[in-house]
């Protein structure tokens, strides 16, 4: 219902997403060559650039676990097991009846339930067990040699090339799963700008709303110290009063909105407030600039801060003396 | 942020780099040995007084060479080239070895043929065992140092050449070498004094090993990159080092031991290859293996030899001989039927450079293949490696009642039993073994028999050498070399099926659910 722009996934983030995904299909495309699949750039050189990728994502890991640890981004991935259900619902029949997603993503939670157990899987299983045994299968010759007993490199590749499958399935489920978003290209278009619509919350959307509501209101708004002084205005009060800045009013005193004879009544009021009291509403006579005269109901509070009663704030409406015609 | 990519960055392409192995190839001799190949002679041998005369026997050659080189008698005497005979352990006992004691699949063995097999002996006279091995007229220099290019033994004379202008087998004519000239003319061995008895070895060009031959005489760098005439142009003994008349090499069809050998290694120091993976083969994979992708490229050599099928005539009698398109006999009725090919695939066996034999005194099993030598090793022996063989195989004479193999006497007149005479199985066993002082049953039949040859020679250049997909395929080239894992020939096809399947539910669910997706939206 209510978006905003929301910065989801850093530089580096990014960076080592699509590095990673370079790597990975790399990978898979020079590995399965090299298991005797088909031909593609020539043997030789599938098993060497293999190799120098496999050096490059091992890189890219040792800096992707140090920015998770000292981000805190590795939260993200622990797993849960609420809404997953709902999760699994929506992929399998909500998504098909335009149902909302049932989780939110937000800067503090990224992924969803199944996202979460998903790459949980991969970052905890998958990869270490591609990388250890790819670097065993890598470096057979030298691990032997330095002690350690393989009765083949069969079981070393065995393990390697299961894995390979399993990223290679999840490949295709995870570029599949990036269109599900609304629209179908938002989640890419996010991965690669790192800025996503996020929906709000409607307390999201207060929170946004509530310091316009005074601002852009068209009553006038007041906030006068304990002394009387006048410390904030808005727009719509400079208006009624015909002043064209705050400046020409702010830390004056609030008499000068008022006859002298009134100035009491002001004064009253004041102190009624400041004893705890709200005006629900009352007509007065004001003093605008170059000693205009005017009408306005008014309304006034207490306003507190740090639980002591600082001042007094309230609107206005200018009351106009000749009927409007209805 | 931009920090950590540039660094990033960085590191991937170090790290591409360090993986890579210094780019150079190195060839490094050891030692500052010059080839002997440019070797200039300190002696003009023609102006030696004592070669200044006519000779009327090799012996007054061999005893004119001796009144100068006084010792040189001694080392000859010393080595396998004289005696033939290689004491080895074969299986944790001493055995003789040698071409002297060995059966072979070719013409089976030395004894009782002596005076034909002996063309090739470095010494005269060698015509049965009552050759005195310690009489130094009987040495021959000249096979080894005639640089004349005429001095040759005749075929069936026991070492000795002509006396006089003679056909061999009808055809082929020999003349008695120009003593004179040719001892004024010696010099170290070249290409040629090796080959005249090593590229012949079986009885004809390129018979036995496949990777010697005649070509190898002046080969193109296609043939053979080390001596290519229009290459290094090495010599035979620019490898085969030669200390005291002792030449580096032997064959494990004669020899079983690592000892005394040559190896690629002792001139191309490692790391020899561009990159760490393809240095790294070098553990369990003989350069030969790679280096030399076919053998016999010039001409064909011998794969089969049927003995049994030996001893037809055509109706008037008159031994049968079928020849082939590349000008070779299929069937000759002395020896029987043959397979010959050119450019051979060779056959790939693990192998720790000690080789096992099936001696004349071995109990062997007819009903299997017997293997008359054994290349030891596996993929689980760590000292193994891949090497290219050429397999002999064929059938030959054994004895069906005691089990063992038959020397036959093949060679020699009539009256001597000799098979090419008499063409007499059972008589030919009788003499053989009797000669060898073996037992023979009287019952005879024919096994077949497998020769394990490991390919050295014909080393072809390095964009001829095989390339990865030669054996990382499924169908390969080591398809029959099962005892390990090969990356590109070998797979669980469980799991690449399972695999399969689930790339396919992956790709074949999304397409489903992507559709129903579109489907259900428009509506």
């Amino acid at each position: 219902m209510y978006t905003r722009k929301v910065k989801l996934y850093s530089g580096f983030e990014r960076f080592w997403h699509w590095t990673q995904a370079l790597l990975i299909i790399f990978l898979a495309l020079s590995g399965f060559e090299v298991h005797g699949v088909y031909t593609l750039f020539g043997y030789e050189k599938a098993v060497i650039w293999h190799d120098y990728a496999a050096w490059a994502f091992l890189v890219l890991i040792v800096f992707a676990i140090f920015w998770h640890i000292t981000t805190g981004a590795w939260r993200q991935y622990i797993p849960t097991t609420r809404f997953i259900k709902a999760q699994l619902d929506y992929y399998l029949f909500g998504i098909f009846r335009n149902v909302p997603h049932p989780t939110r993503k937000t800067t503090l939670s990224k992924l969803n339930p199944l996202q979460r157990l998903t790459y949980f899987g991969l970052k905890v299983l998958v990869i270490p067990v591609q990388v250890i045994s790819g670097f065993l299968y890598l470096y057979y010759h030298q691990a032997e040699q330095a002690g350690l007993h393989f009765s083949s490199l069969s079981g070393i590749a065995l393990w390697h090339t299961f894995g390979a499958f399993l990223l290679v399935a999840f490949l295709f489920f995870h570029i599949y799963l990036a269109t599900t978003g609304t629209p179908w290209t938002s989640n890419i278009k996010a991965m690669i700008t790192g800025w996503e619509d996020v929906e709000l919350s409607m307390d999201e959307v207060k929170e946004e709303a509530y310091p316009n509501v005074v601002k852009a209101s068209e009553m006038g708004y007041y906030f006068l110290d304990r002394d009387g002084y006048i410390r904030d205005v808005n727009a719509a009060w400079l208006r009624i009063y015909g002043y064209t800045s705050a400046g020409e009013v702010v830390g004056r005193h609030s008499s000068i909105t008022r006859n002298p004879e009134d100035a009491p009544l002001l004064k009253d009021m004041l102190d009624q407030v400041l004893a705890g009291e709200k005006i629900e509403s009352r007509i007065v006579e004001r003093v605008g600039k170059d000693g205009q005269q005017g009408k306005h109901l008014l309304t006034a509070h207490p306003v507190y801060i740090s639980g002591e009663i600082a001042g007094m704030a309230g609107f206005i409406v200018d009351v106009k003396n000749k009927k409007e015609p209805v | 942020m931009k920090k950590i990519f540039v660094i990033t960055v960085m590191l991937i392409l170090m790290s591409g780099n360090s993986a890579a192995v210094p780019g150079q190839q190195t060839i490094s001799y050891k030692g500052d040995r010059e080839l002997k190949a440019a070797h200039k002679p300190s002696t003009d041998h023609s102006k030696l007084k004592e070669l200044q005369r006519t000779f009327n026997s090799p012996e007054e050659v061999t005893v004119a060479c001796e009144s100068c080189h006084t010792e040189r008698h001694k080392e000859i005497m010393a080595t396998n080239h004289w005696t033939w005979e290689r004491p080895e352990k074969v299986d944790g006992k001493l055995v003789d070895l040698g071409k002297k004691n060995v059966i072979n699949n070719f013409c089976i063995a030395l004894t009782s043929n002596e005076p034909r097999c002996t063309s090739c002996h470095i010494g005269y006279g060698w015509k049965d065992k009552t050759f005195d091995f310690s009489d130094k007229k009987k040495v021959d220099c000249l096979v080894c140092h005639d640089r004349t290019g005429t001095y040759k033994k005749f075929p069936t004379g026991a070492g000795y050449p002509v006396t006089k202008e003679t056909l061999f087998m009808g055809t082929k004519k020999s003349f008695p070498p120009d003593y004179t000239k040719i001892a004024q003319n010696v010099g170290i061995p070249t290409r040629d004094n090796c080959g005249t008895c090593h590229f012949f070895g079986g009885g004809g060009n390129n018979v036995k090993h496949g990777d010697m031959e005649k070509a190898l005489s002046k080969p193109s760098g296609d043939i053979d990159v080390h001596m290519a005439v229009d290459g290094e142009n090495m010599l035979c003994i620019d490898c085969h080092v030669t200390t005291k008349h002792n030449i580096k090499g032997k064959m494990y069809s004669v020899s079983s031991a690592d000892t005394n050998h040559v190896y690629c290694e002792s001139c191309h120091a490692a790391p020899v290859h561009a990159h760490t993976v393809l240095e790294e083969h070098s553990q369990r994979v003989a350069c030969q293996t790679c280096h030399i992708p076919t053998y016999a490229r010039a001409n064909p050599t011998k794969m089969w030899w049927d003995w049994s099928k030996a001893g037809r005539f055509d109706k008037n009698g008159k031994g049968i001989i079928i020849k082939n398109r590349m000008g070779e006999q299929d069937y000759n009725y002395m020896k029987g039927e043959f397979r010959w090919e050119k450019n051979v695939v060779p056959e790939y066996k693990w192998f720790n450079r000690t080789a096992g034999h099936t001696l004349v005194t071995d109990s062997i099993d007819p009903g299997k293949i017997v293997q008359l030598n054994r290349l030891n090793g596996s993929y689980a022996d760590k000292s193994a490696k891949i090497w290219p063989v050429k397999v002999m195989r064929g059938k030959q004479i054994y004895d069906s009642e005691y089990k063992t193999l038959i020397i036959p006497k093949l060679f020699g007149k009539k009256e001597s039993g000799a098979y090419w005479k008499n063409f007499d199985w059972n008589l030919a066993a009788e003499k053989g073994m009797k000669e060898a002082g073996l037992p023979y049953s009287g019952h005879y039949g024919f096994v077949q028999t497998e020769m394990y040859w490991p390919l050295n020679h014909m080393v072809a250049p390095k964009n001829k050498a095989l390339t990865c997909t030669d054996c990382h395929s499924r169908e390969g080239r080591l398809a029959n070399l099962t005892d390990f894992y090969l990356p590109g020939r070998d797979r669980s096809k469980t799991l690449d099926m399972l695999g399969s399947i689930l790339i396919l539910l992956a790709i074949g669910g999304s397409l489903t659910h992507g559709i129903i997706r579109i489907v259900t939206k428009s509506k």
